[in-house]
Order: C-alpha cells, then sequence, then structure tokens
C-alpha cells in the first residue's frame, strides 16, 4: 500500500492569486494564463508520491494559443449566428427557437463534454513523475457523444440513469488513460451505487413532499389576494419558517448526497487498475477512503471562499480538495518504478482551448 | 529497460572547482520511474552532479540551462530540475537551503521572473489598449458607430422592428396609437424637427402604452408612450423628448450598442477567460454604462440644436429633467457625487439641466397650438365602432375660455391692485391652465394677505395642477393650519400626497375631511382611488357609491366604480356604469376622460353604448 502525500497548505496560494488577478487586470487579461500556469505548476507539485513531487510543463503559450483557437473556431461563429438569426428574424421568431434549442439541447452539452475531455488530455501530457508522462489516447467525440446521449436519458428514467452514466463516462476517461507505458482499466460496475442512489432518490422524494407539506402550512393559511403580491401577507416569523424549511431542506438533501457521492468516488478508484506491461510485473489499484461530512463541508467552505472573493481564491479551493483527495488516495501492491516506462504519446501541441473557454478547471 | 544515470552522457564536463556545499539529490532517466541518489554541488558554472563514492562531477548542469517545474519562491522546502542539456532527466534535490541557492545562481528559475516573463507578454497588449483608447478619446472616434454604420439600411430596420416585436407587452400595450387629429399632430411636430423627414408616421411611433418611456430603436424609428405624453407638462416637453430620441437615432445609438455589446463580450472573454462572472462582468457593466452616458450627452446636443433650429425653447425639456430628479427617491441627495454617476446609465440631472439652460436665448413660439397638444393628449383614443343606435347625444362641453375673466379681472387690478382681484385673475388663469401666470397672482395675492387659507388653497390647486407636489403639500399644509377644518384643503393634500406615493399620509388625509364632513364627495372619491390602488375593490366600490350618491353627476366615480366592479365579477353591474357615466353631466370632474374610458372600456367588450 502506498500512500499519496500533500505537501504544504492550500492557503499558501493565496498571495500568488491576489498578484496574479492584479497583474491580469493590468494587462488586460494577458497575463491570465501565465498566471494560472504559476498556480498549476505549484499545485502540481504540491502532490507527492513516494516523497516526489509531480510536475507540470504546461506553457502559458500553449493556454493562450488554445484559447484563440477555441474563441475563433466555436465561439465567434456561434455568436455571429445568433446574431444573424436574430436580425433577421427576430428574438420571438419560431426560428430563433430552434437555434436556441439546438445550442443549448446538442451544441453546448456535447463541446463542454469534449471540452472536458480535451482538457483533461492536455493536463495529463503536460503532468510527470520522474519524468514519466501521463496521455489519453481516446477520442473526445466519442465521450462527447456519450456523455449527450446519457444526459438525455434523464428525463426517461426519472434520472435512474445518473449512476450508470457517471461510471460509464469514468470508464471511457480511465480506458483512454496511461501513465506512462501502463495502461489504466476500469474494472468496476455502477450496479454497486444502485443502493445509495435508491435511498438518495428516494429521500429525495419524501423531501419534496415534505418541503410542498411545510410551505401549503405557512402559505397556505394566509388571507387575502395571493395572486400577484403574496408574499406581502407573511409576517416575519412566516419568512423565517420558510428559511428554516429550505436550509433543512438543503442540508438534509446535501447529507444524503454526500453518502451517494462518496461511494461513487471511492468506486471509481478502487476500479482504477494500473495493468502490468510486461509479464512479472504485478497489476496495480488505486484506492480511495473518502466520508460523505467531509465532502460536505469541502463543498461548502470552497463554495464560501470561491464566491466571497469574486473568484480571485478560487485556486486555494481548488487545492484544498485536491489535498483532501490525494491524501485518501492510496496505491495497492507493491510498486517499483523499473517497471513503469515512458510514454511516447506525442504531446497534443492545442493547449485545453474548449476546456478553458468553459470553464472546466476542476480537479 | 533504462539507461544507466550515472553515466551523464548529456551533461557538460566537469570543472575542477572545490564545491562549498554538497547535498544528496535523486536523479532520474525520464526512461523508467527508477530514481538514484546523487551527490549535488552548486559550481561557478553551473549543478554538479557526483555519483555516491565518487570524487568529482561526472556532469554539469549550466545554470543557463536549468528549468524548474515550479518557480522557485523564498519558502520553496525543495525543487524539482531540468535541463535543456539532460533531455528527460530531472534532479530533485529536498533542501530549502539549496533551493536557495539554485534561485541566486539561475535568477530565471524564480517565481518574479516567471511574473515578468507574463507582464512582458502582456504589456505590449495593455501599452497598445490604451493608446487606441486615448485615440479613440482623443480625435472622438467611435469605432461602435463605424461599424454601425456598415450595417445595410434594411437590416437596421428588421433589428428595430424585431425589437418592438420581441417588447413583453400585453396586446393593448403594443397597439400603436392612430387617432387621426393626434396623428397629425405628432407628425407636424416631428416635421417642425426635422424639415427634410419625408414620411413622419413612420419615423415616430406612439404605443398605448401607460409607462412614462420614449425610446429610440435601429432604423431610427422613434418610440414614444401614452404614458410620457399624458404626463407631459406640455407640448414643448414632448418636443424635448422627441428631438433627443431622434438625436439617438441620427447619431445611429441603438445600432452602436448592438456592436458594442457584441465587441464587449468578445473582449471580456479574451481579457477574463477562466474568471467567470465577477470580475468580468463588472469591469464590462461600468465601461458600457459609461458609454450610456456618453451616448446621453450626444443626444441631448442634437436635440438642443434641432429645437434651437425649429424655435421651440428648451425650457420645457430641462423642466422635464428637474422633474425627473425631483422623482428620485433619494431626491435629497441629487446626484452630483462623481462616485455616484459612475454607475449611472444616463449623466446626472442637474448636469443636463445646466446645459441646455446654459444655451443662448432665442426668440421661440409653442412647439404646437393649443388644439394640436389636445389632440396628441387624445391620441390613443380609440375610434368608435359604428353603432347600432344613434351615438349618446352627450358630448363634454367644449372647454370655456377664460379671456373675458382674464381680462375684467386684470381691469380691476389696474385700477384696484387689492390681494382678492390678484386671487380672482389667478383663479381665472387656473381655470385657463396658465399655471405658471395663475401661482404668480396667488402669490402676490399671499404678499398682500399672507394669512390667507383660500389663497393658500388655491395656490395649492395651482401647483397640483402643475405637479409641484411638494410645492401644493406645503401650501395645503399652511391652509390646514390656518383651519384645522378645511375638508377642501385636506383632501387636495391627500391628492397631492396620492401623487407623490405616501399612501398612509394620503388616507390619513381623506379619512380627516371624511371625520369632519362624512359626504364630502372628493374625500369619498379620492379614498376608493386609494383602495382601488391597493386592489381592495369591495372598499373601493362602497367609496365610489357613496361617492355617486352624493354627487348623481360625477362620471368619473361611475367609471371607476365599474371598473372596480369588474374585478368583482359584476359584469353587468360594471356595464351599467359604464353607461350611467355617458349620461352623467358633461361639465362633471373630468368627465372628457370619463367619456372615452367608459367609450373604450364598453367597446372592448363589445356592449352597445344603450
Amino acid at each position: 500500500m502506498t500512500p499519496f502525500t500533500w505537501q504544504g497548505n492550500p492557503w499558501s496560494l493565496t498571495g500568488a492569486c491576489v498578484v496574479n488577478a492584479v497583474l491580469m487586470i493590468l494587462t488586460l487579461g494577458i497575463y491570465g494564463f501565465w498566471g494560472r500556469t504559476e498556480i498549476r505548476r505549484r499545485m502540481w507539485s504540491s502532490v507527492r508520491f513516494l516523497g516526489e513531487p509531480l510536475a507540470y510543463h504546461g506553457t502559458p503559450q500553449e493556454l493562450l494559443k488554445g484559447f484563440f483557437a477555441v474563441l475563433l473556431a466555436v465561439l465567434v461563429p456561434l455568436f455571429v449566428v445568433g446574431t444573424a438569426v436574430v436580425i433577421i428574424y427576430g428574438q420571438g421568431s419560431g426560428v430563433f427557437e430552434l437555434y436556441q434549442s439546438g445550442l443549448f439541447l446538442c451544441i453546448y452539452p456535447v463541446l463542454a463534454a469534449v471540452a472536458f475531455y480535451r482538457a483533461r488530455r492536455y493536463r495529463l501530457s503536460r503532468t510527470s513523475w520522474r519524468g514519466i508522462r501521463g496521455s489519453l489516447n481516446g477520442s473526445s467525440s466519442t465521450y462527447g457523444f456519450l456523455s449527450w446521449a446519457t444526459a438525455w436519458a434523464y428525463p426517461f428514467t426519472l434520472g435512474w440513469i445518473a449512476p450508470y452514466r457517471a461510471v460509464a463516462l469514468n470508464r471511457t476517461i480511465v480506458k483512454d488513460t496511461q501513465l506512462g507505458d501502463r495502461q489504466l482499466s476500469f474494472t468496476g460496475s455502477s450496479s454497486t451505487l444502485y443502493g445509495p442512489f435508491a435511498l438518495l432518490w428516494f429521500g429525495t422524494v419524501v423531501l419534496i413532499f415534505v418541503v410542498f407539506f411545510a410551505l401549503g402550512h405557512v402559505l397556505g393559511s394566509k388571507p387575502g389576494p395571493s395572486r400577484s403580491q403574496w408574499w406581502l401577507s407573511l409576517s416575519t416569523a412566516d419568512w423565517l419558517e420558510l428559511v428554516g424549511v429550505f436550509t433543512a431542506a438543503v442540508v438534509i438533501w446535501s447529507i444524503m448526497s454526500s453518502f451517494y457521492y462518496a461511494k461513487l468516488y471511492s468506486l471509481c478508484a478502487s476500479s482504477t487498475v494500473m495493468l502490468p506491461v510486461q509479464q512479472g510485473d504485478q497489476a496495480l489499484r488505486f484506492r480511495l477512503d473518502v466520508r460523505g461530512m467531509k465532502l460536505i463541508w469541502l463543498f461548502v467552505s470552497n463554495m464560501l471562499i470561491t464566491y466571497f472573493t469574486l473568484y480571485v481564491l478560487r485556486p486555494v479551493a481548488t487545492a484544498r480538495s485536491m489535498k483532501y483527495f490525494v491524501e485518501n488516495l492510496r496505491l495497492e501492491g507493491p510498486f517499483e518504478g523499473a517497471s513503469v516506462g515512458q510514454n511516447r504519446a506525442l504531446i497534443d501541441q492545442s493547449g485545453e482551448g474548449l476546456g478553458q473557454a468553459f470553464d472546466l478547471d476542476a480537479f | 529497460m533504462h539507461s544507466n544515470p550515472y553515466e551523464f552522457s548529456n551533461g557538460a564536463p566537469a570543472t575542477p572547482a572545490a564545491p562549498k556545499h554538497l547535498w544528496t539529490g535523486a536523479i532520474t532517466d525520464g526512461v523508467s520511474a527508477s530514481s538514484w541518489p546523487v551527490q549535488v554541488t552548486l559550481l561557478e558554472t553551473g549543478i554538479g552532479l557526483t555519483r555516491p563514492g565518487a570524487e568529482t562531477p561526472s556532469a554539469v548542469w549550466a545554470y543557463g540551462d536549468v528549468a524548474t517545474a515550479e518557480p522557485v519562491r523564498a519558502d520553496s522546502t525543495d525543487v524539482l530540475i531540468t535541463s535543456k542539456s539532460a533531455t528527460r532527466m530531472t534532479l530533485f534535490v529536498a533542501d530549502a537551503q539549496f533551493a536557495r541557492r539554485i534561485a541566486e545562481h539561475a535568477p530565471h528559475i524564480t517565481v518574479r521572473a516567471a511574473r515578468f516573463a507574463g507582464l512582458k507578454a502582456g504589456a505590449p497588449v495593455g501599452v497598445v489598449a490604451l493608446a487606441l483608447t486615448a485615440m479613440v478619446y482623443g480625435f472622438d472616434l467611435s469605432p461602435t458607430k463605424a461599424v454601425a454604420r456598415m450595417m445595410p439600411d434594411a437590416a437596421r430596420e428588421r433589428l428595430g422592428r424585431n425589437v418592438l416585436d420581441s417588447l413583453p407587452l400585453e396586446k393593448d400595450e403594443k397597439r400603436r396609437c392612430e387617432d387621426p387629429a393626434g396623428r397629425a399632430a405628432i407628425d407636424a411636430l416631428a416635421k417642425r424637427l426635422m424639415p427634410d423627414l419625408k414620411d413622419p408616421s413612420k419615423k415616430v411611433v406612439v404605443l398605448n402604452w401607460p409607462l412614462v418611456n420614449a425610446f429610440a430603436v435601429p432604423g431610427g424609428q422613434v418610440i414614444l408612450t401614452r404614458g410620457i405624453i399624458e404626463k407631459a407638462s406640455g407640448p414643448d416637453e414632448i418636443a424635448g423628448v422627441l428631438a433627443h430620441e431622434i438625436g439617438h437615432g441620427l447619431e445611429l445609438h441603438p445600432e452602436a450598442g448592438l456592436v458594442r455589446a457584441v465587441g464587449f463580450w468578445a473582449l471580456i472573454q479574451m481579457v477574463f477567460t477562466g474568471t467567470p462572472g465577477a470580475l468580468g462582468n463588472i469591469g464590462s457593466s461600468l465601461v458600457q454604462l459609461a458609454h450610456n452616458r456618453g451616448f446621453e450627452r450626444e443626444a441631448d446636443a442634437v436635440a438642443i440644436k434641432m429645437l434651437r433650429e425649429a424655435k421651440i425653447s428648451p425650457k420645457a425639456f430641462a423642466g422635464f429633467f428637474r422633474r425627473m430628479e425631483g422623482n428620485r427617491p433619494d431626491k435629497k441627495s441629487p446626484s452630483t457625487g462623481r462616485f455616484e454617476e459612475v454607475f449611472d446609465t444616463h449623466p446626472s440631472s442637474p448636469e443636463r439641466i445646466r446645459t441646455i439652460e446654459g444655451q443662448p436665448e432665442y426668440a421661440a413660439t409653442p412647439a404646437l397650438t393649443s388644439e394640436q397638444w389636445q389632440a396628441l393628449r387624445n391620441i390613443c383614443r380609440l375610434a368608435l365602432a359604428p353603432a347600432t343606435t344613434p351615438p349618446a347625444p352627450v358630448q363634454p362641453a367644449p372647454p370655456p375660455t377664460f379671456d373675458a375673466q382674464i381680462k375684467t379681472a386684470t381691469q380691476r387690478i389696474a385700477t384696484n391692485p387689492t390681494a382678492d382681484n390678484y386671487w380672482f385673475r389667478g383663479e381665472a388663469y387656473l381655470q385657463a391652465k396658465r399655471f405658471s401666470e395663475a401661482i404668480a397672482d396667488f402669490d402676490k395675492a399671499l404678499s398682500l394677505s399672507p394669512n390667507n387659507q383660500n389663497y393658500l388653497f388655491s395656490r395649492g390647486n395651482a401647483k397640483t395642477q402643475a405637479r409641484n407636489f411638494d410645492g401644493a403639500v406645503a401650501d395645503y399644509s399652511e391652509a390646514i393650519r390656518l383651519n384645522a377644518r378645511f375638508t377642501a384643503a385636506l383632501s387636495g393634500r391627500a391628492n397631492a400626497y396620492r401623487e407623490l406615493r405616501d399612501a398612509q399620509a394620503a388616507i390619513r388625509d381623506y379619512e380627516a375631511a371624511l371625520a369632519i364632513n362624512p359626504r364630502y364627495v372628493s374625500a369619498l372619491f379620492g379614498r376608493g382611488q386609494m383602495h382601488a390602488d391597493r386592489e381592495r375593490w369591495s372598499a373601493a366600490e362602497a367609496d365610489f357609491t357613496r361617492a355617486i350618491e352624493n354627487n348623481k353627476a360625477y362620471a368619473f366615480a361611475y367609471v371607476r366604480r365599474a371598473q372596480a366592479r369588474e374585478k368583482l365579477g359584476q359584469r353587468d353591474k360594471a356595464i351599467e356604469d359604464y353607461r350611467e357615466s355617458l349620461q352623467a353631466a358633461p361639465s362633471s370632474l373630468d368627465a372628457a376622460d370619463a367619456f372615452r374610458l367608459a367609450r373604450a372600456r364598453l367597446l372592448e367588450l363589445g356592449i352597445p353604448e344603450r
């Protein structure tokens, strides 16, 4: 069992975040690509395996190039077409509604998933440990289509597609991943997730009924006109009651869902296996032990850090999440450095354009 | 599978200089994930790498060639190094002192150097952007307008139509007001402002929208609402507003606004990419607001020029801004502070008033004749459907002329300038809707007899008519101070409070008037209006009924009761009230408006007038 460790304190990034925000404004944003690269280098470097750090090799110039590529090839054409539709047909026209529907139901979901995959590929290819680089060798469009198609199944399955979809998407990424010359494989199945998911699903249904009952209790007893300005008839006690109901609902749902997500993350890690290259080498399996309550705390505190600092300290929030996951990640089996060879895959030259444009900058 | 890292095949030959310090590191060959211990020294020319047990370095990585995965900081505790001269190899030294020392020898691997590299790339962009900005402002260029001018006329007009179509209005509010006499009046005004205008009816559209508003859309069309025409103090004010909006159209502001929005979107995407929301949106909004203010100033300048050439006084235009300033919720602290102005889409009203009033005087005539102005105010009147029965013979009486009374009073003043004679003439002016002259006469009367409650009451009425509600409240209050049972003043003050949206004060005064005289019609009607404002339809219906019981010819009370009854689901009774209002005496209060509303509603309901 070989542990991963995190070196340093996530809050030590604060100074760099503030300096980067100021310099980014002074240089009309151009410095942002350098700032982000610096932050990533520091975050990657904090992750230690066998006491030695990961290294991030991405460059600001690559990010800049990727950004312009996406801006010119994807975003500007979409914007120009949208503007033309508004000018020619008008905002209330059927053509504009069709365009918007196509955009939000088909184009954006696929692009977002493609962006996520390509960002992952870019970062893996620019990450090394002891000089050994990672790679992602599959097709981003396959991943994009899988994500889009399974998302469409949500309404037809009343959400029961969620565990299958999460595992299928994770499987696609893991089986496309190589660490050096060692291929990863995904051995898990979503069937073990359906127990916790059923608890979450039925719990959510009950919670919705309880919330509606409580709302009815508060609002239903109010006399007078309730059509347009019903809120005027509410007293302070009513408001407190409403806020209390919603807060309790959010807290209860967060607790219920956190157990499902803890199980999901653990499954994804424990299903990830580093396959041997040659006979005699041993397959290595990852393990992740995360707790639901800790996930809730991380989610809430990171959200507060991000929003209250106008996104300036978002890297600190990301580092806190990384630290938690890294410190709970293990590699099972005897690890031999000599058994992992260098990756010969070509380095992707286009940066992480789409990922950056859609702000998919999570861990 | 892997090479021997101690061969250091890519390293430079060792130098003989003796090292001062010795550290232990881990070296990898980039072929496998194995690592080997190595002795590390910092020499004059580079990093010396020595295999354990050996005495001299096997290779030296020149300081200029080394790079680090993470820039070295003052608090770095370790460092991971690569070298151009040793492709794929890495050297990891877990020692804070080594990190500090290597930063001294190779300053390009520090955070400061990395930041400088980023600034070197960003600074030229910033300088060019600043230079372009200075050029745009310095030479008064407008790139957005230049792009807007490239739009074909057909596209601009189509865009304008789309803007109008997309307004979130009820069907009745979207209706274009086309009463022929009113249309002729607004066309005449537009032609007067723009003598070269060929088709004024296409240029200016009046919507049956109660909101007080006016705006220009792409394609140069100007939209006026029924609300702004009804609330305007006179035709000169409408002329100023119309000229201002035409100015927006001539300067292509709506089109330029669109271009600007697109441009800023692209710029913000570029500048704040990776920083979603917050910072980017704040910056974008502030810059766009500043541009809005610039457009408003330009439109004001066009309006002032247009009014001067049309020989229309700009005073009413200034008065419009003064009223806007008076209606600001924070009117006690007018928007003159620079910081607050940053957040305003329009320049502050005092600034605009100063600009307009600072123009040289010139001979001017009213923008419209009184007949044209009256027609314009009725432009949203619905055309009557062909009647199956003869139309009701009752019509509002033509407005009487008060010239004779004014002339008589003026003669009396000439021979006997008493307070009462000034008051009489003031009343005549008030009836003739010549409010400023009326107020001047009441002022004179009060200067001769300061504690006369009637003069104060009349001046309060004149100020109410002139929409100076604060002034009206002050005069009514003084009259009430002199006579606490002055029901008319209490009711008048309540009306003024209602206009000032002080519901509590208005209700209090109506109640006080009714406590003195429970049959006082104005207070009953006013309190009914207050109930209707709050959608208390039963209470409103009861008050309107009592008002009618005490004045059976009160046409407007019938209309208001009909509206309340419609809300209460009493459709038949409501129709009866609309019909009754048409039978009421034409000289009753606001009879003309009552007739218009009643007929329009009966027409909508498809009910004959009798």
